[in-house]
Parts: C-alpha cells; sequence; structure tokens
C-alpha cells in the first residue's frame, strides 16, 4: 500500500474500523515509513483531543443565569412573540443599522484585506482551511436544512 | 414533566418548566456547540443564545418532530453563526499557530484543538454538521438523518466524506508545518 492510500485509511485504523487485510497493510507501511508514522503519532492526538472534548462541563450558575435573562424580560412566549417595536422605533433602528452598516462593512473590509496579506499569505496551508470558509454560504446551508431530502 | 407537557407549559411562561428545560437541554447543545466552536466559553455563550431563541419562539414549534431534534437545529444554525462571525478571529489563531510553528516546540493541545476545528469548519457544511453531530454528540445516522431532513444513506456518505476531507485537510497542515 503506498502512502496516499495508507495515509486515508488512518483514521479508520486508529478507530479500529479496518477488516484483518488493511490493518495489516496499514501497519506493514507505517513499520516501514517514517512520514506516514509521523502523522499517524499527529493523528492520534487529534483524535484523543475529539474524544476528551466530548461531554464538557457545563458551567453550574449557567441554568440560573439563563432563567433569570428570561425572568428580567417578564413576558410570556406569547406576550414576547405578539410584541412588536412602533413603526417609528423601527424606522430608526433600521437607518442606524443601514449607516453602520456600509461604515462597518468597510472597515472590517479593511481589515480583513490586510490582515490577509499579512498572516495567510506565508502559510498557504493554514490559510487554504480559512478561505474554504468564504466558499460556504451559511444560508445554503440553511435552504439545504430546511428542504427535505428529495 | 415530559417533553409534551413541559413545552405546554413554557408556552404557559411557567418559570419552573422553562428551568426544567434547561436543566434537560443544556448538556446537549453544549456539547453540540463545543463540537463546533471548539471553545468551551464560546459553547456557553451559544447555550444562552439557543434558550433565549427556544423561549422566544416555543409558540412556533409544531409537535412534526420531536423537541430534540428542533433545538439541535437552533444549536446548529447558531454555532454556524457564530463561525461566521469569529472568522476575522480566526485569522488571529493562523497568526498564533504560525508563531508556534516558528518555535518549532511540540505542538500544545490548545494548537492542536484551534487546527481540528479550523479543520472541521473549513469541511463542506452539510459534512461538517453530519460529522459534528456524529462524533461529538455520537447521534445515529438515523437521528442526524432526521435533524437534517436527508436520507440515512445520504448522512453516511457525508461522514464518510467528512472523515477523508479531515484527514486530506491535517495532513495538508502536518505536511507544511514539518518544512
Ligand atoms: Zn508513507
Amino acid at each position: 500500500m503506498n502512502c496516499s492510500k495508507t495515509r486515508l485509511k488512518l483514521l479508520d485504523f486508529i478507530d479500529g474500523n479496518l477488516d484483518q487485510k488493511n490493518t495489516a497493510n496499514v501497519e506493514k507501511h507505517l513499520s516501514g515509513c517514517d512520514v506516514c508514522r509521523g502523522f499517524f503519532t499527529e493523528l492520534q492526538q487529534f483524535n484523543i483531543l475529539m474524544h476528551t472534548e466530548k461531554k464538557p462541563n457545563v458551567n453550574p450558575f449557567l441554568s440560573n443565569r439563563i432563567v433569570e435573562t428570561m425572568v428580567l424580560q417578564s413576558d410570556t412566549p406569547s406576550q414576547l412573540h405578539r410584541r412588536h417595536f412602533s413603526k417609528l422605533t423601527a424606522a430608526a433602528a433600521i437607518a442606524v443599522l443601514v449607516v453602520a452598516g456600509i461604515f462597518g462593512g468597510l472597515e472590517i473590509g479593511n481589515r480583513i484585506t490586510s490582515g490577509l496579506s499579512s498572516s495567510q499569505a506565508d502559510h498557504p496551508e493554514i490559510s487554504s482551511l480559512v478561505n474554504e470558509l468564504n466558499h460556504e454560504p451559511l444560508e445554503q446551508m440553511l435552504f439545504n436544512l430546511n428542504t427535505p431530502a428529495q | 414533566m415530559n417533553d409534551h407537557d413541559l413545552i405546554k407549559a413554557v408556552k404557559k411562561g411557567d418559570e419552573k418548566a422553562f428551568h426544567e428545560l434547561v436543566e434537560n437541554y443544556q448538556q446537549m447543545i453544549i456539547g453540540t456547540a463545543l463540537g463546533f466552536v471548539g471553545n468551551l466559553d464560546d459553547a456557553h455563550d451559544i447555550t444562552q443564545d439557543v434558550f433565549i431563541e427556544i423561549y422566544r419562539s416555543i409558540n412556533s414549534f409544531r409537535a412534526d418532530s420531536s423537541l430534540s431534534t428542533w433545538i439541535y437545529r437552533i444549536t446548529i444554525t447558531r454555532s454556524l453563526n457564530h463561525i461566521r462571525r469569529e472568522k476575522r478571529h480566526k485569522d488571529q489563531i493562523v497568526v498564533e499557530t504560525d508563531i508556534r510553528e516558528e518555535t518549532s516546540d511540540p505542538l500544545e493541545d490548545a494548537d492542536r484543538k484551534k487546527i481540528l476545528h479550523l479543520a472541521i469548519s473549513s469541511l463542506p457544511k452539510n459534512q461538517q454538521i453530519a460529522f459534528t453531530l456524529h462524533n461529538y454528540e455520537d447521534l445515529s445516522y438515523k437521528q442526524i438523518a432526521q435533524i437534517m431532513q436527508r436520507s440515512i444513506s445520504s448522512v453516511e456518505s457525508l461522514i464518510f466524506r467528512a472523515r477523508k476531507n479531515l484527514q486530506k485537510k491535517l495532513w495538508e497542515w502536518y505536511k507544511n508545518s514539518r518544512v
């Protein structure tokens, strides 16, 4: 088994999902390839990390904090649901948001552009991860979530 | 109280019932959010936002899906929104990671965690969702299929592709970090 084929089987190897033949092939390759063995060791660390992140400790004050936040609003959900801003307040809020959005957007745009040039250009491997986020519009995902599979 | 009674009571504004709902679901929400964002403080903030949204929109909840399915969907949306907002912050992580690489110290868990979540969050969204629910919440393909409104076989394929892509991304990172 060559390097690239071996690497694609490593997560399954770590999880014990491979059959006997593939397990033996991966073991054989790892014993003779320093590069793949180094990556395998690193991947094991990532795998351990994923397991330790499961079932996190919940802040014991969280539920009180949340309920207090809700009580402060002192509305039942139905009252909250029916309550609306006055038209005047809403119009003023929209105007402020539009102005803030234009200036904020310009500012953020500038910062992102300058940030990319200093940090991402030097390290294409990580910047490729960051950049791919741009190619997954959230709206599309939400659309997919809300649209039953055909 | 079962979920049905709980929802009815919360709709009426029963504070105790809402408290019970928070107690019942906070672990699930934090675990899911943590799988997406990789940071416990952020996961707590997302959890608070999710409960506020639950409270505000409980009247629009229809019993055609289970309460947990509905809450998972809200949590996913909130978590992905958070990742999008924090994208600028992730540029900062890139800088921190670079520093670590330059000093060639062994990678610490905190850095490894950032790289891992950067890699997961760069997966196509549907792969990211299926992988996170399966890996961090140990949900079955069937449960994930209900949440994502997809077939079980498509969930299976999403998780398969997510694992292969994750290995490729982590390999790219590993390869370049050794140069
Ligand atoms: Zn090899």
